[in-house]
């Protein structure tokens, strides 16, 4: 945050991603929390950390692949409901990769993510032609399409899926357990979160939020609209075959089942509710609502809420359809803005509203 | 440079717009079209720059040729690269970019930093009342300063011929007049020709030739001071009929 008064006297200080002093101060400061957070004892008391940890890490690949999402849907405004594909084709290359190619994890990392963004790209081809709605059901489809294909090949594992995907593994030392898994994962965060935040500083993520905003105000001043879409679906394949990818390794199983309807919708909801085009408010949509879910999920299997255990998960469903609905109609832009405001009214102090 | 002759375009297979229009701009000139709503001066402006056929219509007949090269058959963005750029009508800047990101966007297809800083220099130059807005989001500009920035926008990507689409539409009669002077001015110091569409005989004031449009073709047509005192002028677009006179 920049107190009120101080301007930004050159254009290398414009441009910069870490301004100022205060907010080197503040990365340090998140950094130091992000390497102490495995280590704060969860509530059942023990640093051995089940639950916490094991949100923590699911979480982290949330967010890793719904950075793509926000490429594709925020930045680039193509509705896309089959992000969820997107991952299990990353999962799915890890797993055919390490298993039957017998492939080292690291390097089947990369190829998972390349892989899944050309076939993102593909899905792309059918998006150049349609607009808005059609979109969505043009992504709808390559989820089960994607699913049928998968199921019906014997090196995809048919309908059983895949098993003893590898762990990687430095030199003989293996990344198991949570913890270990907490700081494998926690570099791959921090890079994407910043290639995200740059994508939409750069000439390309102009170009996406143009095209988002005013499609044939973008024609006219010489943009490729078809291009672009491609290159936002390429993109966004890119970070959801990354996450797939690490999702596979950690469960160390893969069946198409995991990969539902149900969890592109949450995607979407999550940058919904976080800010929609905005890499900050991606981050903070994933963790808001698996922070949710991860609350009310541990309420029911604990018995503090009544009734069987499938009832958390309709008061789940509920809480997240009302999040939706109030934030569309109260909170267009998302959680993001609150805080965007928050800082506005800091830099205008004392002259603000 | 530019020669639009005898086009037919129609919406949707259904509505015909133009009907047999036609057209001739020479370089560094500012050519107005004038005439009332439904008249056909938007899709005049949507055929040359291929928007046309974004918005589902196409043209039946005819041609459009720019430095003697046919470019109907051609996307938008290819013709936006042969140096013809659309100011769309109603503003159309993108609304959750800055100023400054909007500009940038209009330099999208050049790569030398140094040009196109100093063309944002120059924008800021024709329009001062941007230059404190820099970095902040178009969409909470005023109407004056989107229609600025759109223009300003446009320049950035060096064009050689602007298709300006009704630029006084909803402004203050003073901002009116300024954009207009400031179009006068970049005409004759950047050597840029434009094809304006306007409803407000003020075009008149800075544009070299006139074309009079009604029900998609042309009606009348001449040098724009003549225009300016024609009966047909009148009767096309202010609805004042001969007798009235």
């Amino acid at each position: 945050m920049t107190v009120r008064g101080r301007k930004k006297t050159d254009y290398a200080r414009d441009l910069a991603l870490l301004g100022t002093r205060q907010r080197w101060i503040a990365l340090a400061i998140f950094l130091v929390v992000l390497a102490l957070l495995p280590f704060i004892p969860d509530w059942s008391g023990d640093i051995a950390l089940r639950g916490w940890l094991r949100w923590t890490n699911e979480t982290i690949i949330i967010i890793i692949a719904v950075l793509g999402l926000n490429v594709i849907t925020g930045m680039a405004g193509q509705v896309n409901l089959g992000h969820t594909a997107f991952i299990m084709v990353g999962g799915f290359t890890m797993a055919v990769l390490t298993t039957a190619a017998g492939w080292p994890m690291l390097a089947a990392l990369p190829i998972a993510a390349l892989l899944t963004g050309i076939i993102a790209l593909f899905v792309a081809l059918p998006a150049i032609r349609l607009k808005g709605f059609y979109v969505a059901i043009a992504t709808l489809a390559f989820l089960y399409i994607s699913q049928f294909i998968i199921t019906q090949f014997d090196i995809t594992g048919a309908t059983d899926g895949l098993y003893q995907i590898p762990s990687p593994s430095f030199w003989g030392f293996k990344i198991k357990g949570y913890l270990r898994w907490y700081f494998f994962l926690m570099p791959f965060l921090i890079l994407c979160i910043m290639i995200s935040a740059n994508i939409s500083r750069s000439r390309i993520g102009r170009a996406f939020i143009a095209i988002r905003d005013n499609h044939i105000a973008a024609q006219s001043l010489g943009i490729n609209v078809s291009w672009i879409k491609i290159k936002a679906f390429f993109i966004g394949g890119l970070f959801a075959g990354l996450a797939g990818g690490l999702l596979s390794s950690r469960n160390s199983v893969i069946t198409t089942s995991e990969f539902t309807f149900e969890n592109s919708i949450w995607y979407l909801g999550m940058i919904i509710i976080g800010g929609a085009g905005r890499t900050a408010g991606a981050v903070v949509g994933v963790i808001s609502l698996s922070l949710i879910r991860q609350i009310l999920s541990v309420l029911g299997s604990s018995g503090v809420i009544p009734g069987s255990s499938t009832t958390s998960i309709y008061i789940t469903y509920t809480i997240y359809g009302l999040a939706i609905i109030l934030f569309v109609s109260f909170k267009p832009l998302g959680l993001i803005s609150i805080w965007h405001k928050i800082k506005l009214n800091y830099r205008r102090w004392p002259f603000g509203v | 440079m530019l020669s639009v002759n005898n086009i037919k375009a129609v919406y949707a297979d259904v509505v015909l717009a133009l009907d047999g229009m036609s057209l001739t701009l020479e370089s560094d000139s500012i050519v107005a079209l004038l005439g009332s709503n439904g008249s056909g001066k938007s899709t005049t402006l949507k055929s040359i720059s291929g928007v046309l056929r974004v918005e589902e219509g196409k043209l039946s007949e005819g041609s459009v040729e720019f430095d003697g090269k046919r470019i109907d058959k051609l996307a938008p963005e290819q013709i936006a690269r042969l140096g013809v750029r659309h100011v769309l009508q109603g503003r159309s800047v993108f609304p959750q970019l800055t100023i400054e990101e909007n500009l940038l966007m209009g330099a999208y297809l050049r790569k030398n930093k140094q040009e196109i800083k100093s063309d944002m220099e120059r924008v800021y130059s024709y329009f001062p009342s941007l230059t404190p807005l820099q970095t902040r989001k178009s969409g909470y500009l005023s109407g004056g300063e989107q229609q600025m920035l759109s223009i300003g926008r446009t320049l950035m990507g060096r064009p050689r011929l602007i298709l300006l689409d009704e630029p006084s539409l909803g402004l203050a009669p003073g901002i009116i007049e300024n954009i207009f002077t400031i179009l006068n001015q970049i005409k004759t110091e950047q050597k840029t020709s434009f094809l304006i569409a306007e409803q407000n005989s003020i075009v008149l004031s800075i544009a070299d030739y006139g074309y009079v449009l009604q029900t998609g073709k042309v009606v009348s047509s001449g040098d724009a001071v003549m225009l300016r005192d024609h009966n047909a002028v009148k009767e096309a677009y202010l609805g004042i009929f001969r007798d009235e006179i």
